[in-house]
């Protein structure tokens, strides 16, 4: 990519953060629910609440409020949580190394998952064993992430006792083994379906007989030559799930006791926790927009095609 | 094509995954440890005293502060700052004798200053307590609210142990509101010192160590308490756990020691033979019940609501939906409060509920039923609107988020609401005036707005009867009266379970979130 065509993918980010914010404010305030009833508890006033809702700015103006907020945005600060006083974004500081931790634990295992089914399934196009893995593919993606959860903490905490079945005390690392598996699966099978049509596309290709009679190994064909051109699509959905994991898995997280920034935006959106929302959201954009610019560096440095155009 | 013959290496390089697995290790076998960890759902909002309005922050918080007076395990108000207190004839003036030699955790010694420093602070605070109705009858309390004094004059310090509180007029229930979280007594040094961490400086029997929000919250236990000390405990850690099936998962495992346990897990929990913890039952003071809209005009009736409580077969409720775990309520006032009405009162009869419905308009009327989102509730109100549905009712559920639904029913948009009203003080008192007189219409409790002169001048005349003898017989009164007009169809009074570990002994449910201060917790000693 040309340093003006990167330069002009990262001036989009500023237009997309506008619209993310305005959007999402406009969104919170049609969407129905006070904060403050939930902040004052069952026995306040109307007195209180008011109180409450014009100390928060809740009584403001629409632009007022979005424009209080921005205000505070420029100044680098994220507001404090309405609920726990606690500063966003030390918060979303605090809870980001563990769904980064699970995100990577997780693409690691699906990427891996995924790659290997897909090849082998695609090596024995038609035969048994592309179906057996191309079923597993499909079942990985259709269970539900909460049946899979509850399933693997039977066996593995419960039964088996290998792993904790939640992220507690001294439970370290090994408290992402299960949720890596949750989340890794699911996108194993999407990975594994998609290596798979393209290694089917790519080993049909007239380049793979022309090595084939050359005599390359079958090795250096499979993985040099029809694995790396069928790569382009696969790193797309692996930066995408990577995006979206890093944005939280909100279930995954709840269901294994991860202090995450899922569960974080969850539990904001429950109880109308407008700075939190917003903050995970920002967060949630800015991840996309750099995974999004990742994948288009990754295109380059695999695909020269793409390199030649962008020089072009 | 054939490209590759697959072999055992291959199939073994699929299990590679298993790499994460050198992290495991059996995290069940630990020895016994001198630390308490008890399950959250949830993290609390808060732990100042001026904030706490949640259940969970205010059992918290209890182990963390005291207040002058706090209730016993028979629920017998008792001293705790104060060692003996006195109340004037006229029932204005309340005397408090303190304890000498009690030392917060910072260290400086707890005196007649603190108690006045922690009340003007719950008057004072920015934004202001949600909770400041709990000390507004102190004289001239509104006028502190307010700024016209600098100092709280219903309060006097007459030396440094000894205290005394006079109020605008009689209030019976005053002392009980002296047991609740937002009367505990904070360190007016540490107050000052900071919000966040400083402000949870109290005199109880455990020492803020750490919170990580979402995560873990520690206590340490204070070794200069004044009151009895837990045995064999050093800390309480408290994690958050919010899905129910890992924290029971972690509770088998030994990893955790005390959860509440949901009714939907209890049944197959009781009949599992070999558990490695106990269940240990308790009963709460709380009401659940269906709120009727009293503003609508087809409500107006007591006829009407008297029907809508006579065809809800609640028997058959508990019996299947609830699996027999909660106590059915024939009244506003749970058991063990006076008040409380245990004879059958409204009984169940959908034929005599469909007549009245058959008579009037309302069964032309689409009534909206609303309820907080959870699968429990669906399955509940679902239940309750097919028995008002066979009567010749038309009901239309509307499940809505905890803020949305509160905000809906504060502002009376409902015809008719599923909801709980929990105690903060075990007085009847409190079943009563906060959800019936009309004085409290809609946040402030009576979401059913519902208006009876009769039972707003009891109430009144209630909490101003310095007699206990003669207020209870009024509490009686009044539940007689509210059971008869029906602005609530009463389902039932819930019980709690608790999970608990075989390595803690003399673990109680308590019928009060802040009875339970953890001085009596005993970790058994592991045998050699």
């Amino acid at each position: 990519m040309k340093n003006s065509a990167f330069k002009k993918r990262l001036l989009s980010i500023i237009p997309t953060f506008f619209g993310v914010t305005l959007l999402l404010f406009l969104l919170l305030k049609l969407s129905p629910g006070d904060p403050v009833n939930i902040i004052v508890g069952p026995r306040a006033s109307e007195e209180v609440i008011s109180l409450y809702k014009e100390k928060l700015h809740l009584d403001a103006p629409f632009f007022v409020q979005y424009f209080h907020y921005m205000k505070m945005i420029f100044t680098g600060d994220f507001g404090r949580s309405y609920f726990t006083n606690e500063n966003v974004f030390n918060a979303l500081l605090s809870k980001l190394p563990n769904t980064l931790m699970l995100a990577v634990f997780s693409m690691i295992t699906g990427t891996f998952l995924g790659i290997v089914l897909g090849i082998l399934a695609s090596l024995k196009r038609g035969g048994i064993l592309d179906k057996i893995l191309s079923s597993v593919a499909v079942l990985f993606i259709s269970t539900p992430v909460f049946w899979t959860a509850i399933m693997l903490v039977l066996v593995f905490s419960i039964l088996l006792d290998w792993t904790p079945a939640s992220a507690i005390g001294d439970a370290g690392i090994s408290a992402f083994i299960l949720p890596a598996l949750v989340l890794g699966s699911r996108s194993a099978g999407y990975i594994a379906r998609l290596t798979r049509s393209s290694m089917i596309e790519a080993l049909s290709a007239d380049y793979i007989q022309t090595a084939l009679a050359k005599g390359v190994s079958k090795w250096k064909i499979v993985i040099k030559h029809a694995f790396r051109n069928s790569l382009i699509p696969v790193i797309t959905l692996i930066g995408i799930d990577f995006g979206s994991y890093l944005n939280g898995s909100v279930l995954t997280e709840k269901i294994f006791g991860i202090d995450g920034v899922g569960r974080y935006a969850i539990n904001a959106i429950l109880n109308r926790d407008i700075p939190v929302i917003m903050g995970t959201v920002i967060l949630g954009a800015f991840i996309f927009i750099t995974m999004n610019l990742l994948v288009d560096v990754l295109y380059l440095k695999l695909d020269p095609r793409v390199s030649a155009a962008a020089k072009n | 094509m054939s490209f590759l013959k697959i072999n055992k290496y291959h199939i073994l390089s699929v299990f590679l995954i298993l790499f994460f697995i050198t992290g495991c290790k059996k995290p069940g076998k630990q020895e016994i440890k001198k630390n308490i960890r008890i399950r959250l759902e949830h993290d609390p909002q808060t732990l100042d005293p001026a904030y706490i309005v949640d259940v969970m922050g205010g059992n918290i918080s209890a182990k963390l502060f005291n207040g002058l007076v706090r209730y016993d395990e028979k629920m017998a108000i008792c001293g705790d700052l104060a060692k003996e207190y006195e109340i004037s004839d006229d029932g204005k003036e309340y005397t408090f004798h303190l304890r000498k030699c009690v030392k917060f955790h910072c260290g400086r010694e707890f005196t007649a200053k603190d108690v006045k420093y922690s009340f003007e602070y719950i008057l004072s605070t920015e934004p202001i307590s949600p909770r400041v109705w709990v000390l507004k009858k102190i004289e001239k309390a509104q006028d502190f609210i307010e700024k016209k004094t600098s100092h709280l004059e219903g309060i006097i310090i007459k030396d440094q142990y000894t205290i005394l509180i006079k109020l605008d007029e009689p209030y019976a229930p005053f002392i009980s509101l002296l047991t609740m979280p937002t009367s505990y007594i904070a360190c007016r040094q540490c107050t000052h010192g900071g919000k966040q961490k400083g402000i949870y400086c109290g005199t109880g029997p455990y020492i803020f160590n750490l919170w990580k929000h979402d995560r873990t919250l520690k206590l340490i236990v204070n070794n200069d308490y004044f009151g009895k000390r837990p045995s064999g405990v050093e800390n309480i850690d408290y994690y958050i756990i919010p899905e129910d099936f890992t924290a029971l998962a972690e509770l088998e495992k030994g990893r955790i020691d005390i959860m509440e346990i949901p009714v939907s897990m209890l049944g197959s929990l009781k009949k599992k033979k070999e558990k490695k913890f106990d269940i240990v039952e308790g009963v709460t003071l709380s009401t659940y019940y269906i709120g009727i809209n009293c503003r609508r005009p087809y409500f107006k009736e007591k006829t009407l609501r008297n029907a809508l409580s006579m065809c809800i077969n609640k028997n058959d409720l508990i019996k299947y939906l609830m699996e027999d775990n909660v106590e059915k309520a024939q009244g506003p006032v749970p058991p063990g409060l006076n008040g409380h009405v245990s004879d059958e009162t409204i009984p169940y009869d959908p034929e005599k509920a469909r007549r009245v419905f058959a008579s009037s308009s309302i069964k032309d009327i689409n009534l909206k039923f609303y309820a907080k989102s959870s699968q429990q509730n669906t399955d509940i109100v679902s239940a309750i609107v097919n028995d008002m549905q066979k009567a010749g009712l038309k009901v239309e559920i509307e499940l809505r988020d905890w803020a949305k639904f509160v905000e809906s029913i504060n502002q009376g948009e409902a015809d008719l609401f599923f909801l709980s009203w929990w105690a903060d003080i075990p007085d009847g008192i409190d079943f009563l005036s906060p959800v019936f007189h009309s004085e409290n219409f809609g946040s402030a409790g009576n979401r059913a707005f519902f208006s009876n002169k009769e039972v707003d001048s009891l109430i009144d005349l209630a909490e101003k009867t310095t007699s206990s003898e003669e207020r209870h017989k009024m509490y009686e009164r009044i539940a007689q009266i509210i059971i008869s007009e029906s602005p609530w169809i009463f389902l039932w009074h819930k019980k709690s379970y608790y999970g608990v570990s075989k390595k803690i002994s003399n673990y109680k449910v308590y019928p009060m979130y802040n009875i339970d201060k953890g001085e009596n917790y005993k970790i058994i000693p592991a045998s050699k």
